[in-house]
């Protein structure tokens, strides 16, 4: 999905979060984003998938201008764009595989929404296809909370692939795991977005993560663009301007 | 600074609450030295000696279990069309999902204005309904529906249906927000949301709430019988009015039995569903 965005400005009642900012991201591309704490990346995802409405500036998502949308066309948007959020957000007293479904919300029909729910989980195939590429495809009728922290994240990117989307956004997936699980999950995220020649856009803590394994790299600092690179051109410089004194090097 | 605000230190709400307490002792004239004279023992302890023993007679024995079945079958009609009133009130009463809500989608001052509305007649009418005691409602159902089970069970229903929709309400509003997003965020539609997003957080406390309820309401049918409206309570009345002390302890023995009972299902069916 093509992203074209421009002079964006949003704000909750204080001070602009999202300040001034303008990007384009094409169709297939891996994008990183960086920045410290309280830079904007959260509310610029937020952005992205029509959760929240900017305050000015504009976003055509496929070509098509999607703020100022009604509540049923912003829907029929966000189907095509998936989240995945950094404390995963699943329902906990689900089984596995309700959760994964759950992907596929907005585009079901309420009745079979409740169907799968109530009497018996749809579409099982797809689910264990999903589960497979993160390896849970055994825990699939286990209750969500008896799964380690690293393997809900894995559920809820069961969930976003499942969902099929054009773009994926993903909010710090990996912080609250250890290295080398976030390692693991994020190559599947990379994999799905090279096979499938789909956006993929994620926020990350960890500057390794972004360095080793995106070749575009976007720094937001105060709501601002700082940079915007070919991973190549980012020079520990750069880094240093971005996060201040607390840069330790990479 | 916000944290202080939320709470305020705790000696200030001790003293505070001490100081309510000893208001309320001498605006209500209690002479709390009462409590620890021997001849107040002698007479609680002579009452209950009075009692014994029982009247185990199977012609009472018969009626009184007849009557117990009946004040069990109250609180189980009461609590059930109390769930009934507090589903069918609580989406009204919850700002993100009333008229205009934010799960709606909708923006702009009208549609915020009209939920602002609807969420408070929707409050205001459970608050109705929860402050009238059941004994209260008993007695207005008693002059329309006349005496009998009825009258108690709509009784039951109306109090507990505004106890349960506050309840429902509160718990609902305060679901973790993470996952109702991350549904929305699929562009799922409200209905989906809530059945995805908010009901299934929030369900273990809403289904504890109802069963406490019921356990409450047990109680409660035991005392509607005082006005007429069915049950056991009735035959306590008469047995009291009558000096039949045997029979109140075996009424007793029987509410106690029956309490206790609806508590330990009441308690296996929590373990077992949350």
């Amino acid at each position: 999905m093509d992203i074209i965005v421009n002079n964006l400005q949003k704000g909750f009642g204080g001070a602009p979060v999202i300040k001034d900012v303008s990007l384009t991201v094409k169709e297939g591309e891996r994008v990183a984003i960086i920045g410290p704490n309280g830079s904007g990346k959260t509310t610029l995802l937020r952005l992205l998938n029509l959760m929240i409405f900017p305050d000015q500036g504009s976003i055509e998502l496929a070509g098509k201008k999607v703020n100022g949308l009604g509540v049923k066309e912003a829907r029929t948007v966000r189907r095509g764009i998936a989240t995945i959020y950094q404390s995963h957000n699943l329902i906990p007293r689900f089984k596995v595989i309700n959760n994964v479904l759950a992907g596929k919300l907005g585009s079901w029909p309420t009745s079979k929404a409740l169907f799968s729910l109530l009497i018996k989980p749809l579409e099982e195939a797809g689910v264990r296809e999903v589960l497979e590429k993160t390896e849970l495809e055994d825990k699939i009728y286990w209750r969500t909370d008896r799964l380690s922290g690293g393997q809900q994240q894995r559920v809820a990117i069961a969930r976003a692939l499942f969902q099929n989307p054009n773009l994926l956004l993903a909010d710090e997936p990996f912080a609250s795991l250890d290295p080398r699980s976030g390692e693991k999950l994020i190559r599947i995220l990379l994999g799905w977005s090279q096979q499938k020649n789909k956006t993929l856009i994620v926020t990350l803590h960890h500057l390794e993560f972004a360095l080793a394994h995106f070749p575009r790299i976007i720094a937001l600092k105060n709501g601002m663009v700082f940079f915007d690179l070919p991973t190549g051109q980012v020079t520990p410089e750069h880094l240093q301007q971005l996060y201040g004194d607390s840069y330790q090097g990479v | 600074m916000d944290i202080a605000r939320k709470c305020p230190p705790v000696l200030t709400v001790i003293v505070i609450l001490s100081l309510i307490a000893a208001l309320s002792i001498r605006g209500l004239e209690l002479d709390l030295s009462l409590l620890f004279s021997t001849d107040f023992l002698k007479q609680i302890l002579s009452y209950f000696y009075d009692l014994y023993p029982p009247d185990l007679s199977g012609g009472f024995l018969r009626e009184a279990l007849v009557a117990s079945v009946e004040t069990l079958a109250i609180s189980i009609m009461g609590t059930f069309f109390a769930l009934i009133i507090a589903i069918v009130f609580t989406p009204f009463a919850i700002r993100a999902m009333s008229v205009g809500g934010g799960l709606s989608g909708e923006r702009g001052i009208k549609s915020s204005l009209l939920r602002s509305a609807v969420v408070f007649i929707s409050r205001m009418i459970l608050n109705l309904l929860r402050s009238i005691p059941e004994l209260i409602w008993a007695i207005i159902f008693i002059l329309v529906v006349g005496l009998g089970p009825f009258a108690g069970v709509l009784a039951l229903a109306l109090h507990t249906g505004g106890v349960l929709g506050k309840l429902y309400a509160d718990v609902l509003e305060n679901v973790d927000p993470g996952p109702v997003e991350s549904i929305a965020a699929t562009g799922a539609g409200r209905m989906k949301i809530f059945f995805y997003g908010i009901l299934p957080q929030a369900l273990p406390q809403c289904l504890s709430y109802t069963l406490y309820r019921w356990e409450m309401n047990i109680r409660g049918a035991a005392i509607l019988g005082f006005v007429g409206a069915g049950g056991i309570g009735l035959l306590f009345y008469k047995s009291i009015s009558l000096f039949h002390t045997d029979r109140v302890l075996t009424l007793i023995i029987i509410v106690f039995i029956m309490v206790n009972l609806v508590d330990n299902l009441s308690l296996y069916l929590r373990k077992r569903l949350l």
